[in-house]
């Protein structure tokens, strides 16, 4: 399909803001002024040149966009033709990149959009061309939608709204309703479960697919509501919400999405418990600009640079750092530090703590308690790894707090084994080692010894280097005869007389012994054959030598016990020597080669003449 | 077959069984006997091999299943190959670490019957009563870098 897909480097969520126009005028709008004075022409102008820029300086940047989903204003304000192309922009997008989104998770391909569904009627056949996924926004109770959600003119259209929600329940494709709740939205709990049952019941609109959001303390909305605006939802009245919530649909047809979906916000998978939602979650207007997200927007301090004016890599990395500014000023609140959930949460939205002042995530309170309810999903850390949080968070987010804390720092756990830290370099590696050193070559070849045993040919690898581990049955009367590469005895050796066959019998009875009090394989006997007693391979030609072992395994039958393996080795004294030496001189081959790396053979001896022997104690 | 071949498939087929850490009882011997029978008899092939895994014993002739023993109670995470001469495994997991450090030393099975004691199972059962690995890093260790029975008469 596509062989030269590029490669990304990192992936971000992209929330795409072709205008701040807005056709409602909402109390409770955080965006403030900014949607009335947005010039709806100038951003049909430009709305998907932005986009398609965006897209390919992305691109160009190694950063994949694995969403792009439209939020307004209000994107149903700009005409049909640019929302055509941006949905085409969209799913092409999807498409080109099918792969590389698969590949981390996400099933997109149809383009998602924020609305108010004030124009959803003539948009609909567009949307359904394009399968767009639709996430709509109401107030409830209704009653206050009817109040607080009105057109420009100040008009309730609630009507209009109930038969948008049926049209929406009739639309074949992805589809959601979200609403915001403020305190007075909070003061007739009663009159939300109704409407959700209303919309349910009535409207048809399945109300699994339904989430919440609290609204928050917002400037820009005081600046244009002064004393008018609204009040943040309180802890308790989250809280009571959530346990009228559990009352009344637990064991209803919509205790599904009460539990999946309706306090989703609050779960770790959102934005708002990334541990630095500027490292992966982007704002972009059709004016080039680069926000946090929709609680950014138009807030200097989440204002991130533009793409036609700075390089995309810039741009990202001043989210990462205004995020990560916006945590610290805050502080590392004494809560979220003992918190055993902090590792889930992260101590909540950047925007928010801003608005608020809070260092603490402004629903902590229900966080917690859908935590308890919740259990398997999010367990809460041990004290240990609670404290191991707490330190990595403040390393992470607050480093001149970690330096600065007097805590006691951490120690090493006594039970920590401690390695240098360039032991994983590719050149330490075993087999880099080996192949630097022409003796170990031949130390380690896997053609250097084979055993005959019942006529097969068996080439013996290291002990260390072997991936598969074979134990023979011997029994009484085996022939087992070695055969050796004949040149083995010229390694590490200037005079091969002096060399010998040099064998180490060593049988599974643990036995603990020398400066590491190691449990290690007992020793049997040593043996050693030099090299001129060999005779000439009659089984491999003039490069091996052989000597006939059935007599020497024999003859300490006594020594080998019923169940217990036993463990032959084979080298040359040289090459044994070599290995202590290097063993020596290289600290990293000898962590490695810190068992024997010779060619080994493993067997079961089975006395059949004598079935019961060798089930006693040790000789 | 004659008796020291016997012989090697029965003793072979008993550590086998004990490599899954199966107790002794009616059951264990049916199933040793038809292995011992099928791996010694005369119409078995080079190549002929039973495979446990996954508390299942298959049995493959020609590269075919022909006979399975599920093993509920076996107790061994490891994949062991048997020919009614030799045991064998792959040490799977510790290669496909994408780590680099590999842990090495993790090939031993505890062959003895369970509950035999002898002093090397007794021992090696002492630090892996439950996985029946005789040892991972422990006694499959056999450094000797004490050094002291070098041979330097030459």
């Amino acid at each position: 399909m596509n062989a030269a897909a590029p490669a990304f480097r990192r992936n971000i969520h992209l929330l795409y803001v072709p205008t701040l126009g807005c056709n409602l005028d909402c109390a409770y709008c955080y965006l403030g002024e900014q949607t009335t004075e947005a010039a709806i022409k100038v951003d049909a102008g430009r709305a998907v040149a932005t986009l398609r820029h965006t897209l390919d300086a992305l691109r160009a940047a190694g950063v994949l966009a694995f969403n792009v989903s439209l939020h307004g204003g209000e994107v149903t304000t700009l005409p049909a033709a640019v929302l055509d192309e941006l949905f085409a922009m969209i799913r092409g997008h999807y498409l080109e990149h099918f792969d590389a989104i698969n590949a981390l998770g996400h099933k997109k391909s149809a383009p998602h959009i924020k609305t108010n569904l004030y124009k959803f009627s003539p948009f609909y056949e567009l949307f359904d061309r394009h399968k767009v996924s639709i996430s709509a926004s109401i107030d409830l109770p209704l009653a206050l939608h009817a109040r607080y959600r009105t057109t420009r003119g100040g008009k309730d259209w609630l009507d209009k709204t109930h038969e948008n929600i049926r049209l929406l329940a009739r639309y074949p494709h992805a589809k959601k309703i979200s609403a915001t709740l403020c305190g007075e939205h909070l003061a007739d709990i009663p009159a939300i479960v109704r409407d959700i049952r209303f919309i349910h019941d009535e409207l048809g609109f399945d109300m699994n697919q339904f989430n919440i959001m609290f609204a928050f303390a917002s400037e820009l909305n005081r600046q244009r509501q002064g004393e008018a605006a609204f009040t943040p939802a309180t802890p308790q009245q989250q809280q009571v919400l959530y346990d009228a919530l559990q009352a009344e649909f637990a064991g209803t047809d919509l205790e599904d999405g009460l539990r999946r979906n309706w306090f989703d916000e609050f779960k770790p998978s959102y934005c708002t418990n990334a541990f630095n939602c500027g490292e992966r979650f982007y704002l972009l207007q059709s004016d080039g600009s680069v926000y946090s997200c929709v609680r950014g927007q138009g807030i200097e301090e989440f204002r991130y640079g533009n793409v036609f004016e700075e390089p995309i890599d810039d741009i990202l990395a001043n989210g990462a750092r205004k995020i990560a500014a916006i945590h610290q000023a805050h502080g590392f609140d004494s809560n979220c530090q003992q918190c055993n959930h902090l590792a889930l949460c992260h101590t909540g939205c950047p925007v928010v703590k801003f608005q608020s002042g809070s260092g603490r995530s402004y629903t902590c309170d229900l966080q917690k308690v859908i935590y308890a309810d919740n259990p398997m999903s999010y367990p809460a850390a041990s004290p240990d790894a609670q404290r191991e949080d707490a330190r990595q968070y403040r390393l992470g987010m607050h480093p001149v707090l970690a330096f600065a804390a007097q805590e006691e720092k951490p120690v090493k756990p006594m039970n920590a084994v401690v390695l240098p830290n360039d032991l994983a370099e590719d050149k330490n590696a075993l087999r880099a080692i080996i192949n630097a050193d022409p003796v170990l070559q031949s130390l380690y070849r896997d053609d250097a010894f084979v055993l005959e045993l019942r006529g097969e040919l068996i080439p013996l690898a290291s002990q260390i280097l072997k991936a598969q581990t074979t134990w023979h049955t011997l029994v009484s009367g085996d022939r087992i005869v070695v055969h050796v590469a004949r040149e083995l005895f010229d390694a590490n050796c200037e005079e091969p007389i002096r060399n010998t066959l040099y064998l180490q019998m060593l049988r599974d009875t643990p036995v603990v012994y020398g400066d590491e009090q190691r449990s290690k394989q007992e020793h049997v006997f040593t043996y050693q054959l030099f090299a001129h007693c060999l005779q000439p391979s009659d089984r491999l030609g003039e490069g091996y030598l052989m000597a006939d072992l059935s007599g020497l395994i024999e003859l300490h039958r006594a020594h080998y016990r019923r169940g217990v393996l036993n463990n032959l080795f084979f080298t040359t004294l040289m090459l044994r020597e070599y290995h202590y030496q290097k063993q020596k001189g290289n600290a990293f081959y000898h962590i490695q080669a810190i068992n024997l790396p010779f060619q080994n053979f493993e067997f079961n001896y089975f006395n059949y003449l004598n079935p019961h022997a060798g089930q006693g104690e040790l000789p | 077959m004659n008796a020291p071949e016997l012989a090697r498939s029965a003793y072979t087929v008993e550590c086998f069984l004990n490599a899954l850490r199966l107790d002794d009882g009616p059951a264990r011997t049916a199933i040793e006997e038809w292995l011992v029978r099928w791996l010694s008899g005369a119409t078995h092939k080079a190549g002929d091999c039973a495979i446990y895994r996954k508390s299942s014993i298959e049995c493959y002739s020609g590269g075919r299943i022909i006979k399975t023993f599920d093993l509920p109670q076996a107790r061994q995470a490891r994949t062991i190959w048997c020919d009614g001469s030799k045991l064998s495994v792959i040490d799977g997991e510790e290669f496909l670490t994408t780590g680099k450090l590999v842990m090495l030393g993790a090939a031993g099975l505890v062959l003895t019957i369970p509950g035999v004691t002898a002093a090397a199972a007794a021992e090696a059962a002492k630090k892996n009563t439950d996985s029946g690995l005789s040892g991972g890093d422990t006694n499959s260790n056999n450094n000797n870098n004490n050094n002291n029975n070098n041979n330097n008469n030459g």
